[in-house]
């Protein structure tokens, strides 16, 4: 592992100004990309469509009830039998405090208290068959709830159903499901806000079956994992209702009890969502780019937000772009945005061909709002739809991927971001141009020292089994910043070879990070053991800093010197032409990675130094005619999983005081701007 | 309206013979304010030591370096980040006066802030000595002093006053507005039903205030009346110039349009060496000069307006 971090540490050591890794091209920007990545494979089943559902659903809006039919055609994919079927049946997390949704110990259970009386929701499988041909055989009876994850013989949230005969590899079984759901007031982002319904995780799904048996987990995180197929999807809400859902509506009719029944099909896809209420306004814009196959996008945008249509347009296309061109075409020729209801919950969230955006009625430039949030939900039809990881074990491969990519396409598409302040409750938004916030990949942001979720939970652990903050800080910010790394180390040009291929050959596919690990070793050449070694298998941080900095006169030293006629006691420093400087650099963490060390002097003149920083600690020593002004470890950021850069510069000429005096002057301001306003009171 | 307009402009020509008092009453905000400010100065001067993070943070602002220094930030340090740059001090303080929430800051700063608010009750007796009675800068203190208890009692009512609107009738009525909204789908409306919790939350205040005011303005009038004869009296007062709404608005109006203006000079975060420094916060103490005139403001139209005191040009015009 360490020899293997030399030789590529060594072999890009060439010249002073050399970077410490083989980087093949700049790291600031995203540089010229020779040409457009190629897409995923576009003709024909792009998947392996084992999963594939025909559902014929009613909205009563009023009682707020879905129910429906299903006709499930699955195909046992691995290389063993199965003798059962597992069905996720997510709305029963919310079916009262019991369910392992409120035990996990993630959620605050006071707030059970707070759900009011028609917040709760359920689902219940009415009538479960087996479609053989000698008529239907009810599987109902035999069904059960199991707990494969905590053993919550309250949770209903798994439904294990044992078949008459195994179904054998590459068998292929249709079965018959009647249910009905009560909908929730918003939880996990599906529910209803008057008459406006976000329906996701919505009806029974069949879990993964994989050669070591069923990837079926209980609902207790927000993440999913579901195998390809085709859904044929029929669903009947009120005359007038606007409808958007995953895929392309193909008909519409009329349907049972005066309803408007609007058809729906997608194929190659793992999951399912749609949205109905009667205030969306329907918008559509067609993106084009060179080498990119069409798309085209279909808003539905609240009445607060008639304002904002382009600007989601712009963001859907900014990441339709970019992620194309970096990683590789959207492989679907449309695309539905939802502009969710104020308070609604739902805002936010990615599902096949759909996604949620959400802003707010006053949503200036700067803030990024929708587009921050637009870009990184249709970044995930990339890192979710098409590479569909197990969301639920390996989160990062998905939030971290994507957010990784939604900064960059942020930074290069969207250079205008300012300090935005909310007030009033949060109505009343005022931009503050010159404050420019970090973006979420440019440093570390977790400084909690030993107490940090960074070095509890190793990016290896299943997402679902961090400890608290774990599964936030490991997915995104220490994913992204992984990637960012790497990038740097890379360099762009290798970097983005390594992610389109691994992006083309996992299409519609369910990888792990061992396939991206292979990849990247593969198309780089580079042995990454090291790294991954680091950022994935164990929970350690990156911390490197300037220790100590020392500059004084290299001549006439001070005790006895040779004169003429013998010794002479000196007391003070002799007239000297140069300086002896040493600096010292430190690793503060166990994380190790190659860094810059850049040294400026008071004469103007720059030295900049490699250090593998593998030591503890490390010493420069330089002899120049002018003492050291200015020292910086990793002068150009290549290491964002650094978690801590205000100590990797140093100044020799503090500017503490100024600085210091100039903010909390300002500060200053607001406390007598308080005592004014407690002074209206005398 | 003509009364109105009269009783600001004697408001203002009284408020131009007190500028002594108002510098005084800035320099009371500078002294309470300057040890809270000089904690926070030693905590980021001790956290940038020699890092370069002092240089941005004097070209501009360093939001990583905040970032570190907030996690390990305690006490008043927490309350410090960039949204306090330039008018955001100003919002940031208003949005927490209207929302009633200035008693949810550190220990530190809301100590301070009653010992300001204390200040101020004494300051306005002195105030009001000279609005009621015209008098030289001594009358000033004695009137503040000779006051002082009275207008402690009245003030300590008027905050039961002003507790019971921001608090249980704020909470009830933002409860409601929960409530009526659940199931509302556009922003706006949810927005105008804000407006209109806080509208009625400082309808109630205001006329607390106002009976405040002008119960202070009887018991500086009337040495010997008994504070809650005074509140009685401030009452049918009000209910005799319903004008002085007017008034107390038109003042308020005419601070927020020295807010505003304060706003397109308010000084950013800009690059500072110690010249610059000084400059800007000179400017920006403006903005705490115009809120101490504009509450005096309030008091010396108030004063105008039920006809207490000598009555002047309402030009402003020096007097003899
Ligand atoms: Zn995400």
């Amino acid at each position: 592992m360490r020899p293997a971090l030399v030789i590529a540490v060594v072999a890009v050591f060439a010249g002073p100004e050399a970077a410490p890794g083989p980087r093949d091209a700049q790291m600031h920007g995203p540089g010229p990309v020779p040409a457009v990545a190629e897409p995923p494979t576009l003709e024909g089943a792009r998947s392996p469509r084992n999963a594939n559902y025909t559902m014929n659903v009613r909205l009563d809006p009023t009682a707020k009830i879905v129910s429906g039919t299903q006709v499930l055609r699955w195909r046992n994919v691995t290389g063993r039998p199965t003798s059962e079927l597992r069905y996720h049946l997510y709305y029963n997390a919310w079916r009262n405090g019991n369910a392992s949704w409120w035990r996990s110990g993630l959620r605050d259970r006071s707030q059970l208290h707070d759900v009011p009386d028609d917040g709760w929701a359920y689902q219940d499988v009415e009538s479960i068959a087996l479609r053989d041909p000698g008529g239907p055989i009810d599987l109902l009876s035999d069904a059960e709830f199991i707990a494969p994850d905590d053993g919550n013989p309250d949770d209903r949230t798994v439904l294990r159903v044992p078949l008459p005969h195994p179904v054998g590899p590459g068998e292929e079984i249709e079965v018959e499901l009647t249910w009905t759901s009560k909908v929730p007031r918003t939880f996990a982002r599906t529910g209803f806000r008057g008459d406006y319904f976000f329906l996701a995780q919505w009806f029974p799904k069949v879990g993964v079956l994989e050669d070591d048996g069923w990837n079926c987990h209980q609902f207790i995180q927000t993440e999913f994992y579901a195998d390809f197929g085709q859904y044929d999807v029929t669903l009947q809400v009120p005359e007038g209702w606007v409808v958007g859902a995953t895929g392309t509506e193909v008909e519409t009719g009329p349907g049972e009890g005066g309803l408007v029944a609007h058809r729906f099909v997608q194929d190659d896809v793992h999951d399912f969502a749609w949205t109905s209420s009667p205030h969306f306004a329907e918008h559509e814009q067609t993106f084009t780019y060179e080498g990119l196959p069409t798309v085209q996008m279909r808003l539905l945008l609240m009445p607060d937000h008639a304002e904002l249509r382009d600007r989601y347009f712009q963001a859907t296309a900014m990441a339709l772009e970019h992620y194309g061109k970096w990683w590789g075409a959207y492989p679907y020729d449309h695309v539905t945005i939802v502009d969710p209801a104020y308070e609604s919950g739902s805002g936010g969230m990615e599902y096949p061909t759909l996604f949620t955006g959400g802003t707010h009625w006053l949503a200036p430039l700067a803030d990024r709002s929708p587009e921050g949030v637009t870009v990184h939900e249709m970044g995930h039809q990339f890192w979710y739809g098409v590479i569909a990881n197990n969301e639920f074990e390996h989160a990062w491969l998905d939030e971290g991927f994507n957010t990784y990519s939604t900064t960059r396409t942020l930074e290069a598409a969207m250079p205008e971001h300012a300090l935005v302040e909310r007030y009033f409750e949060g109505f009343l938004p005022v931009v503050f141009d010159d404050i420019v916030p970090v973006e979420r990949t440019a440093g570390a942001d977790r400084h909690a020292g030993p107490t940090s979720a960074l070095l509890r939970d190793p990016q290896a652990r299943a997402s679902y089994q961090t400890g608290p903050e774990g599964y936030r800080v490991n997915a995104y910010d220490k994913g992204a910043l992984t990637l960012r790394t790497l990038e740097n180390y890379l360099g762009w040009n290798t970097f983005q070879r390594v992610v389109s291929t691994y992006y083309r050959a996992q299409a519609f596919k369910h990888p792990t990070p061992e396939d991206f690990f292979r990849t990247a070793e593969l198309v780089s050449g580079v042995d990454l053991d090291w790294f991954f070694d680091q950022t994935w298998r164990k929970a350690v941080t990156f911390d490197y800093a300037v220790d100590r900095v020392q500059s004084e006169p290299a001549s006439s030293p001070i005790g006895y010197a040779e004169e003429e006629g013998g010794l002479a006691l000196q007391d003070r420093y002799g007239p000297s032409e140069a300086y002896t400087s040493h600096v010292y650099v430190r690793r503060w963490a166990h994380g190790k990675f190659p860094v810059a060390v850049r040294v400026t002097f008071d004469d103007g003149s720059r030295e900049v130094e490699h250090w593998d920083g593998q030591d503890t600690w490390h010493a420069f020593t330089f002899t120049k005619k002018a003492k050291v002004e200015r020292v910086e470890v990793d002068p150009d950021r290549m290491l964002v999983l650094d978690v801590d850069f205000s100590n990797n510069g140093w100044l020799q000429k503090s500017q503490a005081n100024v600085a210091a005096a100039k903010w909390s002057g300002k500060w200053m301001v607001w406390v007598q701007q308080l005592m004014e306003g407690m002074a209206m009171f005398s | 309206m003509s009364v109105v307009l009269s009783a600001v402009g004697q408001g203002i020509a009284r408020l131009r013979e007190c500028k002594r008092q108002l510098a005084v009453a800035w320099a009371l905000s500078l002294g309470v304010a300057a040890p809270l400010a000089a904690t926070l100065f030693v905590a980021l001067r001790d956290d940038i030591g020699h890092e370069i993070a002092g240089e941005n943070l004097r070209r501009g602002w360093d939001d990583q370096w905040h970032r570190a220094f907030a996690a390990q930030a305690e006490g008043i340090e927490r309350t410090f980040d960039a949204g306090i740059v330039g008018m955001g001090a100003v919002l940031r303080a208003l949005d927490a006066q209207i929302s009633g929430q200035l008693l949810d800051q550190p220990a530190p700063i809301v100590g301070a802030g009653l010992v300001y608010l204390l200040a101020w009750i004494v300051l306005s007796g002195g105030f009001l000595e000279r609005f009621v009675r015209g008098g030289d800068g001594r009358s000033f203190w004695t009137g503040a002093f000779a006051h002082a208890p009275r207008l402690i009692t009245a003030a300590a009512i008027a905050a039961v006053g002003y507790a019971i609107w921001l608090g249980p009738i704020r909470g009830v009525l933002g409860s409601l507005v929960d409530d009526i909204t659940r199931d509302t789908i556009d922003e706006r409306v949810a927005f105008a039903w804000t407006v209109a919790k806080y509208a009625v939350v400082w309808t109630g205040v205001w006329i607390v205030a106002l009976v405040h005011d002008l119960a202070k303005i009887h018991i500086v009038a009337t040495p010997d009346l008994p504070v809650f004869a005074a509140i009685a009296k401030a009452t049918r007062t009000l209910r005799a110039h319903p004008c002085a709404f007017a008034v107390s608005a038109a003042v308020a109006g005419l601070g927020v349009v020295g807010l505003v203006a304060y706003w397109v000079i308010a000084p950013g975060a800009e690059a500072s060496n110690a010249f610059t420094l000084l400059v800007a916060f000179g400017i920006s103490q403006l903005s705490v000069l115009l809120r101490i005139a504009i509450r005096a403001l309030g008091w010396a139209s108030l004063t105008a307006l039920v006809g207490l005191g000598p009555l002047r040009e309402s030009s402003g015009a020096p007097t003899p």
